[in-house]
């Protein structure tokens, strides 16, 4: 592989640039955190390699996802035989959602720290630990001194409460006359 | 559906939701969630927000800090060598080392030293190992001394003359290539050719033809395919891989070429002259190789050892032939004369779209007074449409089925009239038809000859010469597009076509 520097810069730029998209969008697909990030290396190797199909100055995120996309669906297929795995048509259809809905995505995913700041501190901490951590439900449930089953009811409420909540600002501000 | 009734909806889908989240959704919940996304564009928006919100969750607590201890990282870094100079994160992160090389250079403001900086060791980190090992200086196998008029898709080397090329893959499309490898050997690709260089005394073909050209210090250089292993002794030679039976030919131009079939481990030595073929289930040596082996058109066809009888070309443009195309949706744009076109827009939720199928019929009297059919292949020459996109759909394979059914005409076939029609996508009626095998198509390709042969072509041939002398063959596009209704429409040149091959069956038969 011969690459000038030049390209290297820009392809590393770009992709920086883009690093958040690209990752909310593959773990979109993919939700557990291992898989998205095997997806995601796979996928920042194939755009390496294929940057010189990229044009400067179109828009790299947009390519970026759709090698992504590929990947997704890649890494579906080798997987498919030890789990369970939606078909390919709910894959598909949410990728494009994910595409259409970009603007609106990124405006609920500027609220969310918001709504998080809004948790009481024994959610936030689990929030934390399960986010930043990455630890198990089980090991969660040790840290905060309650049953697992718990745990996941008290996440699985977190999240849906910040779901409303997320929902909720961007109704405010809709009212306020602000842009979404 | 009432407010109460979407509330529940909702309560139930996030409650999927989470059990995706946890990994604990059955069989029967997965059915479920799949069935409230795919059919209510509402609930596929809330699921969506879900997920994006757990991503964010991710991205907010374990990734964006990951990114802002990297960017501390790099400050840290170059306060302590004051030139502003990187160094890596630890000494072996080949990654960063060689990006350092390579970004550093020129005059350098403090703040753009700085972006650039960060851009490499976030980048270079979390592309992780897949990038530093894809960007450390590999050696060099060979150098493309000759690519004039080519073609090449897909592959991870450059392909412009004179390129220095590390160890890779290469698909040539297109035209004549050839390398010349560190070790001296001249390798020559004969388009369409799919190998991966690995060392200087090391290839592997995966289909297509090469001529070796191996002078003396470079003896031992190994050509390796799915099936065989070709170890040089000093000579030229060609090897041509089949695109769809993986079976490896071997002619040896001059000098000594050990061939080993992988499966048995067995090793023939074939000396000037000598070919071989080699699957996993056969090895068969010829003292004296038909030299069109390599080179020739019809590879499937010579190389046969039993290479007695006599070869008929027929073509849809003789006698009763015909080609055309079927299109399920009745429309007058992207049509074509000169090409027969294929597509599947099969889609869930409502009709086929711009779905096409391709018949074509081959008159057979030619045979009429001829021997046996002893092998048979159909051919069709790949040419560019220019409607749809690629991107949008994937190496596509094509399935061709025999149709008993004759007696269509092309100016009264319809996508509801014609035979074996099951008008669906990317299939056929079996009970009016039945399968006679598959090819691909890779992404982006638009030329190139593609086909079938086998057995079950040359029983249906046998069936349709007793029969009313008649064969036709319908084509389809077995796989759909990822993106529905814009994906690319692939084409065939028809009888029509000015200058490309028209459809063509080539027969061997016996005398």
């Amino acid at each position: 592989m011969v690459r000038d520097s030049a390209d290297t810069e820009a392809f590393i730029r770009l992709l920086s640039e883009h690093e958040r998209g690209l990752y909310l969008y593959v773990m979109s697909m993919a939700p557990q955190a291992s898989d998205a990030d095997d997806i995601l290396q796979e996928a920042k190797v194939v755009m390496w390699r294929h940057f010189g199909d990229f044009k400067l100055g179109t828009n790299f995120g947009a390519w970026a996802r759709k090698v992504a996309f590929y990947q997704v669906l890649a890494y579906r297929k080798r997987k498919q035989r030890d789990r369970l795995c939606f078909s390919d048509r709910f894959v598909e259809l949410v990728a494009e959602e994910l595409k259409d809905d970009e603007s609106h995505l990124e405006a609920r995913y500027q609220s969310l720290a918001s709504c998080v700041a809004k948790l009481d501190p024994e959610h936030q901490r689990i929030v934390n630990l399960r986010y930043e951590g990455g630890e198990s439900i089980e090991a969660i449930a040790e840290a905060v001194g309650r049953t697992s089953g718990a745990v996941y009811r008290v996440l699985s409420r977190i999240r849906k409460s910040l779901h409303a909540c997320v929902s909720l600002q961007l109704d405010k501000n809709l009212e306020d006359g602000e842009m979404v | 559906m009432s407010d109460e009734q979407k509330t529940a909806v909702k309560e139930e889908l996030f409650e999927l939701c989470e059990k995706t989240l946890s990994e604990e959704l059955n069989g029967e919940q997965l059915k479920r969630l799949e069935e409230l996304v795919v059919t209510d564009g509402q609930m596929r928006k809330l699921y969506v927000e879900y997920m994006h919100q757990h991503a964010g969750l991710y991205w907010q607590h374990a990734g964006e800090s990951e990114a802002l201890a990297l960017n501390s990282l790099i400050a840290g870094l170059e306060e302590e060598n004051g030139e502003g100079h990187l160094s890596g994160r630890h000494g072996d992160d080949a990654g960063i080392e060689r990006a350092k090389g390579k970004l550093v250079i020129g005059p350098w403001t403090w703040r753009k030293m700085a972006a650039a900086a960060a851009a490499v060791l976030v980048g270079g980190v979390l592309l992780g190992w897949g990038f530093a090992e894809k960007k450390t200086s590999q050696p060099i196998v060979a150098t493309l001394v000759k690519s004039a008029n080519c073609a090449w898709q897909g592959g991870v080397l450059p392909t412009e003359e004179g390129a220095q090329l590390q160890a890779g893959r290469l698909r040539l499309q297109q035209g004549l290539a050839r390398l010349k490898f560190v070790s001296g050997v001249e390798l020559t690709l004969e388009a369409p050719v799919d190998i991966e260089l690995i060392s200087p005394m090391l290839c592997r073909l995966y289909r297509g033809t090469v001529v070796a050209k191996v002078p003396e210090p470079a003896q031992g250089f190994t050509v390796e395919t799915d099936s065989a292993k070709l170890v040089d002794h000093g000579t030229e030679f060609g090897v041509h891989v089949g695109e769809r039976d993986g079976q490896t030919n071997v002619v040896v131009f001059d000098g000594i070429v050990d061939v080993e079939q992988k499966n048995s481990g067995k090793v023939q030595r074939l000396i000037t002259g000598n070919g071989s073929r080699v699957s996993g289930e056969m090895f068969e040596t010829m003292e004296r190789a038909p030299l069109e082996l390599v080179g020739g058109d019809d590879r499937i066809l010579v190389g046969n050892t039993s290479a007695v009888g006599k070869q008929v070309v027929i073509t849809t443009a003789d006698g009763r032939g015909e080609d055309v195309y079927v299109q399920a949706t009745d429309s007058d744009i992207h049509t074509s004369e000169q090409l027969l076109l294929v597509k599947n827009s099969e889609v869930f939720d409502a009709g086929i779209g711009y779905t096409r199928k391709v018949y074509l019929r081959f008159d057979l009297d030619a045979l009429l007074s001829s021997g046996d059919l002893l092998r048979a292949q159909l051919k069709l020459a790949v040419e560019p449409s220019n409607f749809g996109y690629a991107s949008f759909v994937p190496d596509a394979e094509f399935v061709v089925y025999g149709v008993r059914d004759d007696l269509w005409q092309r100016d009264q076939i319809t996508w509801q009239n014609a035979p074996a029609n099951n008008h669906t996508g990317g299939s056929a009626d079996l009970d009016e038809a039945i399968e006679l095998g598959s090819f691909f198509i890779p992404q982006g390709v638009y030329s190139g000859e593609v086909g079938v042969d086998g057995d079950a072509l040359v029983n249906f041939l046998r069936q349709e010469k007793k029969s009313d002398g008649l064969a036709t063959f319908l084509v389809v596009r077995r796989t759909g597009e990822i993106r529905r209704g814009s994906g690319l429409v692939h084409a065939f040149a028809s009888k029509r076509h000015p200058s490309a091959a028209p459809p063509t069956l080539k027969l061997q038969l016996a005398e």
